[in-house]
């Protein structure tokens, strides 16, 4: 557009857009705040193919940095099961942060449990 | 007299573009196709001049329904001071924001419609576009034949597109502006941006989809029951007042409120296709289908023989609509058949087709030969035997009765049931072989045969539950979705459950059209077309009339339905006659039966019977009964009871249904408004004659509106008197003015026709796309002034002058005297005088004597039994999709062919225009 600065509810909209989706959460950290720090990501280098995952800028930073050391295309002659199988790796590349993720958050709760009254649904009530 | 038989024929061919993929087997979208929750509903008022410029719009944004801002735009070029003012004073007095066209346009259109994704909304929305545009042009690439419109002076800034579908439905997007959208990293690796097409909701398209109506914007408020109604103004073009701009924005509101109920009815459906793409009946049906995940025959299939589509299209013929006892009133039975197309597609078991993965052909000569001999009427009891129809068949006519598609009038292609002989074989449906039989006692002798078969049943089919009703949950693996859909409606219908209504169009929408979908794109200058005709593959033909097949294209399931439902009438047409019953005439699946003038009523009623009857065993539904059912119109509206009822058929799609009063005069229960819907009323309800009885019944019973009854019923008082031919369009000095009828500016040629008028002025006083147009007809021929006759005149010489009839036409106004005063000929530019165009009375003088020319005995003045032509075909033509374009040749013939011809099937190529 001619007017180059646009407001807050069009950004908005516009990372919705590119996010494709208008609940946007990183998938590995659970990142949720701002959709504009957030990207789409592919799952593996789209030479290979075209599905994406929502990432946070930082995710997706760890993420690609495990892709580097693969090639960005298909080399062999059965770029079908190359295909599958750099999709396994990148999954359980996803997965292994999620772990870090579920561990860390573990780690939290046991420190927690010291200090916090546990959970009594009756008296919420 | 009746005109002689023609000697050439028409048959259909299949075409496609050499090299291009079909649409089928395209991927259906990449997702990302849901609008974000803001919206946009704007209305526009005009000016009443020809140019119909913008004054004042009003607009509404909304997010998730709720209402967020509201305001008014208006274009200081067309108010004076005065209105400018009355408009700020009413923004300020009511809260609304008051911007400019200029700011509309910039900062709320396309802010809230293309930065924000937001639907943009309104009614007849091609209209407003237009109405906001800085200019026009003409729309390129897929959108040809359409309008592209310019909302700002940058090229960074999107424009619209909009082209033009059909009354009820056009195509509008944002095309991709001449802004880079992908950043160059993106471009370094490949990757591009997908452009943003926008979400254009037409509210009447969206109406007319779900309901299978049209309506007006009042109206449609009625038929919903919006708590905002439209209101009524009488002050278009006056000063610009309060009440007019409550009036205006009465209308956003009501626009916004018949959107959301549609809406609302739409998501009832749980259908994942977007509200923004259903443009008709038939996009709710194929967002059916994708729901049950039917992948389509050329998406399964798209190596699919093209050979063999040119013989199915060969084969292919529409309904069949013939009147048998011509201008001559008869006490008649009508009748119809209950969902005529899933019927005989259930019986004939084509459901399968629509799931399979493959599709195999066999060749059945002997087969069918055998049972083409031995099949008898009988035969045609047993859902047994329908199971066989699913052939075609190659024939070397020899005086069979057969669907004859030729000019029978020298110029439009009609299609009726005659004797035909041919030495070049031809393909035919095996339903169109057995009518052939059953009428004539003749078996046709089959060259060849080829029967279809479906393969195995797709995987992952999806079953669905209507509108999230476990109880109207429909399997395609395993139900006949033809006979559950009807089953469901009348299972609703017994529960008076209100979705009955839509279950019927899905029904509908899911049992044909989709299948033999033909999109015709009109190309600038010929381009090559594959053409395959029943002998093969015919190379180097060009066209305008460029033919791309829909998503669902599966011709053969078009071809054996029409086919099927043409043996259905003739069955009904045989049992009649074999009861001593003779038929007014048919149409596509209805029959009026005719009572001889001795036969006793109750023996006629009791005949009838016997022929509904016949066709109990015929029923594929759980719901006993007839397949073959009394319509309304038979019994008496007060008591039920059944009244005699008479008709009055002209010719194919002309006839009157009617009841006789005590004093023998005409109540008209149904018409036909063909032949006269492309004319502007010449009087309105208010003002109509005192000596016509107004109608007893509503028109949505009668279906045409008061003039056209009131000259239906001088028609039937007339046949029914002593002076038939003579109809005097007297009763009303309305049809002393000359016979006008509107239309829009829908397509850059049609708007080409106003360069004359738009020439010099500025844009806003110029006649813009969408507008309307005011058509005339010219006299000619007799009706046509002559010079004062010169016996011998010495200046003259060689041939004498061809007289040029004037094509006029008139920018449109309210006022006909004043649109007459502006009429002028769109191929010269000279204006037309008022003496030179015809009257509606003028217009109307041979209505009901209309030509019924693909039968003998059915010229102008005769009357009674219409017979048979006999056919010796020489030539075969092929042609390309068989579409009228009503009054868009603004000739005194309201319809227009507009079909491509590609030549003779005898080898002869040669490259032709098409259309007006």
């Amino acid at each position: 557009m001619t007017n180059k600065y646009q407001d807050e509810e069009t950004r908005r909209e516009q990372d919705y857009h590119r996010l494709r989706t208008r609940n946007p959460i990183c998938v590995t950290c659970g990142y949720s705040d701002h959709p504009s720090a957030m990207e789409l990501a592919h799952i593996i280098p789209r030479k290979f193919d075209d599905d994406a995952v929502v990432l946070c800028t930082n995710c997706h930073r760890t993420q690609s940095d495990t892709e580097k050391d693969y090639s960005y295309n298909p080399t062999s002659d059965n770029s079908q099961m190359e295909t599958i199988g750099r999709y396994l790796l990148s999954i359980a590349d996803l997965l292994k942060l999620i772990a870090a993720k579920f561990e860390e958050y573990g780690h939290w709760l046991l420190e927690q449990a010291i200090h916090v009254l546990p959970y009594c649904p009756e008296e919420v009530a | 007299m009746s005109l002689p038989s023609p000697s050439e024929i028409s048959v259909r061919a299949y075409t496609e573009k050499p090299g291009a993929r079909p649409l089928a087997a395209k991927p259906s979208g990449s997702g990302g196709d849901t609008p974000s929750p803001w919206a946009i509903i704007f209305d526009c008022e005009t000016t009443v001049d020809a140019a119909q410029s913008l004054r004042v719009g009003l607009y509404q944004v909304r997010k998730s329904g709720l209402l967020k801002e509201e305001g008014l735009f208006f274009d200081p070029d067309t108010l004076d001071c005065e209105d400018i003012s009355a408009i700020e004073g009413y923004a300020r007095r009511n809260g609304l924001k008051c911007i400019s066209a200029a700011a509309f346009r910039k900062s709320v259109f396309l802010k809230i419609g293309y930065l924000r994704k937001g639907q943009i909304i309104g009614f007849n929305l091609p209209f407003d576009v237009s109405r906001i545009a800085l200019n026009h042009g003409a729309a390129r690439g897929p959108m040809r034949g359409g309008f592209t419109f310019h909302l700002s002076q940058y090229k960074s800034d999107p424009q619209i597109r909009v082209k033009h579908l059909s009354a009820r439905a056009s195509l509008i997007d944002f095309a991709k502006p001449g802004k880079q959208q992908t950043p160059r990293g993106m471009r370094k690796r490949g990757i591009d941006v997908p452009h943003h097409r926008g979400y254009f909701v037409d509210v009447k398209t969206l109406a007319a989809s779900l309901t299978s109506r049209s309506f007006s914007l009042a109206g449609l408020c009625d038929y919903l029951g919006t708590q905002t109604r439209k209101l009524a103004t009488e002050e278009h073009g006056g000063p610009i007042t309060r009440d007019y701009l409550n009036y205006a924005r009465a209308d956003v509101q009501a626009t916004w409120e018949c959107f959301a109920e549609l809406e609302r009815r739409y998501h009832e459906h749980r259908l994942e296709t977007s509200t923004h793409r259903i443009l008709s009946e038939a996009s709710v049906g194929k967002a059916y289908l994708k729901q049950m995940n039917i992948r389509p025959l050329l998406s399964n299939l798209p190596d699919f023989p093209r050979e063999t589509f040119g013989q199915i299209a060969c084969a292919y013929y529409g309904g069949r609509a013939e009147v048998r006892i011509r201008r001559k009133p008869t006490q008649v039975l009508y009748c119809d058949f209950k969902s005529m197309y899933p019927t005989v597609s259930a019986l004939m078991g084509l459901w399968p087709f629509v799931v399979a993965k493959d599709l195999s052909i066999h060749d059945t000569t002997q087969e069918t030969q055998a049972f083409l001999n031995t099949v008898s009427l009988e035969d045609m009891k047993s859902k047994k035997t329908w199971k066989k129809l699913r052939t075609l068949v190659s024939i070397r006519t020899d005086n069979d009765l057969l669907p004859v598609r030729a000019r029978y009038d020298g110029k439009v292609n009609t299609i009726g049931l005659n004797y035909i002989s041919n030495d070049q074989s031809l393909w035919y449906t095996l339903a169109d072989c057995i009518v052939s039989k059953l009428l004539t006692g003749k078996t046709p002798v089959i060259e060849e045969a080829m029967t279809f078969e479906p393969g195995e049943v797709q995987d992952d089919l999806l079953p669905i539950d209507l509108f999230g009703n476990p109880d109207y949950r429909v399997d395609p693996s395993y139900d006949d979705v033809f006979t559950r859909f009807i089953d469901l409606r009348d299972e609703a219908r017994k529960k008076k459950d209100p979705v009955q209504q839509a279950i019927k169009i899905i029904a509908n929408s899911t049992s044909y059209g989709i299948f033999i979908e033909v999109n015709r794109d009109n190309a600038p200058k010929p381009e090559p077309l594959d053409v395959y005709g029943p002998n093969g593959h015919l190379l180097n033909a060009k066209t305008t009339a460029v033919e791309e097949p829909g998503r669902y294209f599966h011709p053969l399931l078009g071809t054996l339905i029409t086919g099927a439902a043409r043996l259905m009438l003739a069955l009904s047409e045989r049992l009649a006659e074999d009861q001593g019953l003779s038929w007014v005439f048919c149409d596509t699946d209805s029959l009026a039966m005719a009572k001889p003038e001795q036969m006793d009523q109750s023996e006629f009623l009791k005949r009838g019977q016997l022929v509904i009857n016949w066709f109990d065993e015929l029923n594929p539904y759980l719901k006993p009964g007839s397949i073959l059912e009394m319509e309304d119109t038979n019994y008496s509206a007060e008591t039920k009871d059944p009244k005699p009822l008479h008709c009055l058929a002209i010719s194919a799609k002309r006839y009157a249904l009617f009841n006789l009063d005590q004093d023998g005069r005409p109540i008209l229960r149904k018409a036909s408004a063909h032949g006269l819907g492309h004319l502007m009323a010449p009087y309105g309800e208010e003002d109509a004659p005192k000596e016509i009885k107004a109608p007893k019944f509503p028109r949505s019973e009668t279906c045409v509106a008061r003039w056209q009854h009131d000259l239906w019923i001088k028609i039937i008082e007339a046949a029914l008197g002593t002076h038939p031919d003579q109809v005097k369009c007297n009763y009303h000095q309305a049809f002393q003015n000359p016979c006008l009828s509107r239309y829009g500016a829908t397509s850059p040629k049609l708007l080409k026709w106003v360069d004359t008028w738009n020439g010099g002025r500025p844009y806003t006083d110029q006649i813009k796309p969408f507008g309307f147009l005011s058509s005339f007809t010219a006299k000619s021929g007799l009706l046509l002034e002559t010079k004062p006759y010169e016996i011998v005149d010495p200046s003259r010489r060689g041939r004498p002058e061809k007289i040029q009839i004037p094509k006029p036409i008139a920018p449109y106004e309210r006022d006909s005297q004043l649109a007459v005063s502006r009429a002028f000929d769109r191929a010269t530019g000279r204006p037309v005088k008022a003496s030179e165009l015809k009257t509606y009375a003028e217009a109307l003088a041979q209505f009901h004597l209309s030509t019924e020319d693909k039968f003998e005995n059915a010229d102008f003045t005769d009357f009674g039994e219409t017979q048979r032509r006999h056919i010796h075909v020489e030539n075969v033509a092929l042609i390309g999709k068989e579409a009228n374009k009503v009054g868009s040749g603004g000739e005194a013939d309201p319809v227009v062919p507009a079909q491509s011809n590609y030549g003779s099937s005898l080898g002869v190529n040669y490259q032709v225009d098409v259309g007006p």
